[in-house]
């Protein structure tokens, strides 16, 4: 590490272009600094503001890479020279702590950075802030995790900013306060103020919910995080939980509101499982009785049960972090993500002792969150689709032998060069590529729901082929995932995702026609539609253990995007006059203008929108 | 009834015409009410075409020659609602007509008046909010940004017009105001929610009621139920701090070794001004006491002290501003070549201009800026909710109906109807009526002249939050509800990527009016207007009798006679 800080993955720069001011970098080597553990807290340093930034999101990465077992990397810089897409290894995410002048923060997928804002707290607003006085987003805990997951979820799942349906940019939200907030319950000194406050009452939900309110207000930001679990009673000025409501979700359409159903679930199933987890402490605290006399709880029983509950925390911070590793490569659902997570929650925890996977599932029926095409909410049904044997049959065409699978695997644990791993991985896509579009490969492609017919007289023309007619396709992602084998030792599997493109016309009549081939060349498409698959193979046998795919010629899909598309720019003031988010974001993809310019950051917009929300 | 643009408008005796312009995308509505004699009077609201659209200025010209025709060269009042050029424009492009045109009255908001605290108050914020937004867009311009097309066209002022912002509508209002029969610059022109409905002169059996803007300063910067409101310019706040960087990076908020040169620059533009100020005086002279004249010298001069002085304050201003002492500052240039850290701000920011620079992409000097979206916004907020809103009720018809013109307000701006209450002719002198019905329906009030509405001109051009649900559209009952959208939705969507009309909004106005929405931008080119499904063909046809459109190539109006 040198100053900045800069190390291997982060570069903290800090520039104010408002201010018109670069601010000294710090260097947390200094031996003073070894010596009292880091800069003390304090406002007016900026240096401070550096090295809490860095080691927030030096937390945050840290967590995604104990959950997934690698190092993770940065999405690449994408640039488009004479047709051709290139994409750049990006070695490091960028922090600029003092970016704008805004009640705002920002990861910007275009500059590989994280952008925070700062602000003179209002008088009418001003909450427990003097009138007046600066407040400095990089300086909360959960809006640097927060932001930080932004952009480590845009690493592994790059089309994720895509708003194909209604989900995806909620659940980016969601996931970046579902972070947040468990980070931060992770640290057993937060929760034990709380719980000792509590007293005898520990079966009541609120005590953890408060807190998380808490958290929530103090960011002013994020709406998911102060709205999710509970709200202050307007009359009683107590905090009450949210009760679940399974239609809610039917009826919410704005990103960060979706998103806070989402983050409500996962809390619910957290405190699921922590009072399972303390319900044994209880009975030995109580004698049994699981009545506490009035009074202070014994500091050890406080101790106790705050180590519980930051270890449950942590638990469920992993789980819907891991989960990431089994979602299909784009268009995901709510409903995706929850078999996501009871899927790699079996591979890791076959053994389902504190119910967790239970918990879980119970806590989002309770919200109205699952999948569409299963027929019960039990495990067995909600894990993904297991190729059957004539789809594995196919499958072994494509992958061959074990030992040629393994030659692609990159090398790619916690010790790895970034770099490296970044080019090893480009180059197995590319020989994957060469196998998918190998002679045998032809017909095998079927079972992971891949199109590449071409015949003249195909029904679907839209999808976008090369200059053969042949369908492309993108090994879009080559990566190892960890799992726990029988015997207790970790198994790493390969993790391929596979995607395709389609023309998507707003008006489904042109659609048919150039489907059916009516129009050659086609016109300028008004969306992409993106199919395609992740598969999960065991290196070891060659297997497909899991084929999670969106598949390209779907109607459905392509039906229910347009109604998205179309379904008018949503209720925020800054869509009416900015325009629809959702629209720009395929028009500027097709542009290929890597360079948008200033403004068009599609998480400042969403972050901003909420601030303006309208009555009709 | 079939009647050709080129000649009068008169209205039935037992109705009022509403003629709608297709402007391109802006406001024009003539309304014609019967007079004696077989005569008509004219109200004319608003005149103009959105700056940003083009042929615009070509189209008003002819608008304003069929105004000019249709009411025999004259308009009893003239109505300006507020100042984004969408209402305004019209009555520069279109001046040629307007000088042959005689106005009775000239009925403008409150906020428009020089003599009132508050709407100076309001003016001083807003011209501030404005320099900031235009240095902003100045600097985002010069970066290519798509936002600063984007910036303009929210904020609907002419920023590059000679005249400057402020000082084009105060030209427009003088303009307006030397066509009117009366002395310019009356207190009287200057309308206030709640205060006694207005009568045209010459009609009988109509009042019209001021509904708005309201007289809070809250309200009016309230676009939304949840947005923000701000405090005092001088106080130090999100917006405020934003202003001031963006005046100190445009290099205005005047720094030490620059203040000589502008200080002698601005001498010499007062010596211009004095001259021109004095030169227009004598001109005026014939219509002017000289005082006035002298009032209007000390007007300008005011006005650039003020600009003076707010150079002082947004100094000082950015300085509080400032997140760090001033020690731990360090300029672009100290910043590349310090000695202990111009390395690291080379290796790790760069500063190269070279288009090949690998640092370049991941730099951040103007992303910032994107934060002037937000100013935008409350700029654009706070102009529509200073619209004048104004009610026409038909006293002659029971239940009376009423004709709702809410120009470009805002949710502040309606919430304040459903206070407003007027009390029944004759009380206000004391002298209450003693008749029976009188003290069963005492007054009338915002909420009656929603619920009675059957022509509603709908705010914003359809724009979401510019028509209430609960407190708007939800209390309009009438089973005759007719609503008029001016708007241009491919300009509005392709050219402007905004939703208006929202599809929401458009579609529950559907429902409400059973089909009879009048778009500005859909007048039928075939000569029918397909009768929409589940309404009967005998409703349709009653609707149809009052309807009617500029049959010409030029599809300049469609308009609806409300019986």
């Amino acid at each position: 590490m040198t100053i900045g800080p800069v190390d291997s993955c982060l570069e903290v720069v800090d520039f104010d272009p408002a201010s018109l001011a670069f601010y000294a970098p710090v260097d947390l080597n200094d031996p003073r600094l070894l010596a009292q553990d880091g800069l003390s807290p304090s406002e007016g340093n900026p240096q401070f503001h550096q090295q809490m930034v860095y080691a927030v999101a030096k937390t945050t990465i840290g967590h995604f890479e104990f959950a997934l077992g690698r190092k993770t990397l940065w999405s690449a810089h994408r640039t488009k020279d004479k047709g051709k897409y290139h994409s750049e290894f990006v070695d490091r995410l960028r922090i600029y702590p003092h970016a704008m002048r805004e009640a705002n923060a920002y990861y910007s997928p275009e500059r590989k950075a994280l952008l925070f804002g700062y602000f003179p707290a209002s008088a009418t607003e001003s909450g427990q802030n003097m009138p007046g006085e600066m407040v400095f987003t990089c300086l909360s805990h959960d809006i640097i995790a927060h932001e930080t997951t932004h952009s480590l979820i845009d690493g592994l799942h790059p089309r994720f900013i895509e708003p194909s349906n209604e989900d995806v940019l909620a659940l980016h939200e969601a996931i970046a306060d579902i972070v947040a907030l468990f980070q931060h319950f992770a640290y057993p000194d937060v929760l034990k103020h709380q719980i000792a406050r509590t007293k005898g009452d520990l079966e009541s939900q609120n005590l953890l919910g408060e807190l998380a309110y808490q958290f929530g207000q103090a960011t002013q930001c994020y709406g998911a995080l102060r709205s999710a679990i509970g709200e202050i009673d307007k009359d009683t000025k107590k905090w009450v939980p949210k009760q679940p409501d399974p239609t809610e979700l039917l009826r919410t359409k704005e990103p960060h509101d979706r998103g806070a159903i989402l983050v409500g679930a996962v809390f619910d199933a957290f405190l699921a499982i922590y009072k399972a987890r303390i319900r044994d402490l209880l009975r030995i605290a109580s004698n049994g009785t699981g009545i506490f006399p009035p009074g202070e709880l014994h500091p050890d029983l406080v101790e106790r049960l705050a180590q519980e509950a930051s270890k449950t925390a942590e638990h469920v911070l992993h789980m819907c972090i891991r989960a990431l590793d089994y979602c299909p490569p784009v268009d995901i659902s709510f409903g995706d993500y929850l078999r996501a997570l009871i899927t790699a929650d079996m591979e890791l925890v076959t053994d389902d002792r504190h119910n967790y996977r239970l918990a879980v599932i119970e806590a989002f029926r309770r919200r109205g969150i699952y999948p569409q095409d299963i027929r019960n909410l039990s495990t067995e049904s909600l894990m993904w689709h297991v190729p059957t044997p004539d789809e594995q049959e196919k499958f072994k065409k494509i992958f061959k032998s074990p030992s040629s699978l393994q030659s692609l695997m990159p090398d790619w644990g916690m010790e790895s060069d970034r770099r490296k791993v970044f080019e090893k991985s480009e180059e197995g896509r590319r020989k994957l590529h060469g196998w998918f579009r190998g002679s045998d490969a032809k017909d095998a492609v079927s079972a992971a729901r891949i199109l590449l017919d071409e015949k003249k007289d195909s029904h679907y023309r839209s999808v976008c082929r090369d200059e053969d007619g042949i369908p492309r396709l993108e090994i879009h992602s080559l990566r190892p995932a960890r799992r726990i084998g029988p015997g207790g030792q970790t198994v790493i599997e390969l993790v391929v995702e596979i995607t395709q493109r389609r023309r998507g016309y707003l008006d489904a009549e042109l659609q048919e026609k150039v489907d059916k081939g009516e129009i050659d060349p086609p016109p300028d498409p008004d969306f992409i539609m993106r199919g395609g698959c992740t598969l999960l193979i065991d290196p070891g046998t060659a297997d497909v253990r899991y084929c999670v795919y969106k598949d390209i010629t779907s109607s459905n899909r392509l039906d229910k995007m347009r109604k998205f598309l179309n379904s008018g720019a949503g209720p925020a003031l800054n869509m009416t006059y900015f325009g629809d988010a959702r629209r720009e974001h395929f028009k500027r993809w097709m542009s290929g203008d890597s360079d948008r310019g200033v403004g068009m950051e599609p998480f400042a917009l969403l972050h901003r929108n909420n601030s303006h929300e309208e009555e009709i | 009834m079939r009647r050709r643009s080129n000649l009068r408008l008169i209205p039935p005796k037992d109705g009022v015409t509403v003629r709608m312009y297709n402007t391109g995308f802006g406001d024009c509505f003539l309304l014609a009410f019967p007079a004696e004699n077989d005569s008509a009077r004219y109200v004319l609201i608003d005149c103009g075409v959105h700056h940003q659209f083009s042929g615009g200025s070509e189209r008003m010209k002819l608008i304003t020659e069929d105004i000019a025709k249709a009411t025999g060269n004259n308009l009893q009042i003239v109505a300006v609602t507020h100042e984004h050029t969408d209402h305004i424009t019209g009555f520069r492009y279109g001046d040629s007509a307007f000088k042959e045109i005689e106005i009775g009255e000239l009925w403008l908001a409150w906020t428009e008046d020089p003599s009132n605290t508050l709407a100076k108050k309001l003016r001083d914020i807003h011209g501030q909010r404005i320099r900031a937004l235009q240095a902003a867009v100045a600097r985002l311009k010069e970066t290519g940004s798509p936002l600063a097309y984007r910036l303009e066209g929210v904020l609907n002022f002419d920023l590059n017009s000679d005249t400057g912002m402020l000082k084009g509508n105060k030209g427009i209002f003088e303009f307006l105001r030397s066509c009117s029969q009366k002395n310019p610059e009356r207190p009287e022109d200057y309308r206030t929610p709640g205060e006694p409905p207005l009568e045209i002169q010459g009609v009988k059996g109509v009042k019209c009621y001021v509904l708005g803007p309201p007289q809070d300063k809250v309200l009016i910067e309230k676009s939304s139920d949840k947005s923000e409101t701000y405090s005092e310019f001088k106080a130090l706040n999100e917006e405020t701090a934003f202003m001031a960087a963006v005046m100190a990076a445009s290099g205005s908020s005047g720094k030490t070794d620059e203040k000589a040169d502008m200080e002698a620059e601005k001498a010499a533009d007062g010596k211009v001004a004095d001259e021109k100020a004095s030169e227009e005086a004598n001109k005026k002279a014939d219509k002017n006491t000289n005082e006035e004249a002298d009032k209007d010298v000390d007007e300008e001069a005011n006005e650039e002290a003020n600009e003076e002085e707010d150079d002082e304050s947004y100094a000082e201003l950015f300085r509080r501003s400032c997140p760090f002492d001033e020690r731990l500052m360090m300029p672009k240039e100290a910043a590349i070549s310090d000695s202990v850290f111009g390395e690291f701000f080379r290796e790790h920011y760069g500063f190269g201009d070279d288009k090949d620079d690998s640092q370049r992409w991941r730099r951040i000097e103007e992303d910032w800026l994107s934060s002037a979206s937000k100013l935008a916004l409350n700029i654009n907020s706070a102009t529509n909710n200073t619209s004048l809103v104004l009610a026409f009720e038909l006293t002659y018809t029971v239940p009376s109906k009423v004709l709702l013109f809410a120009a470009d307000a805002q949710v502040g701006n309606w919430s304040y109807w459903q206070k407003l209450a007027w009390p029944k002719e004759g009380e206000k002198d004391g002298r209450v009526d003693s008749s029976a019905d009188s003290k069963v329906d005492s007054k009338v009030t915002g909420k009656d002249l929603l619920k009675r509405t059957v022509l509603y001109k709908v705010g914003h051009h359809g724009s979401l939050n510019a028509t209430l649900r609960e407190k708007g559209l939800e209390m309009m009952d009438s089973r005759e509800l007719v609503a008029m959208i001016p708007v241009d939705e491919v300009w509005a969507r392709t050219k402007q990527n905004w939703d208006h009309p929202a599809a929401v909004l458009l579609k529950r106005l559907g429902e409400k009016s059973r089909g009879r929405v009048i778009r500005s931008d859909r007048i039928p080119e075939d000569g029918h207007m397909a009768k929409p499904d589940g309404v009967s063909d005998a409703e349709w046809n009653a609707f149809l009798e009052n309807l009617d459109w500029d049959r010409s190539s030029q599809r300049l109006w469609i308009q609806y006679t409300v019986r």
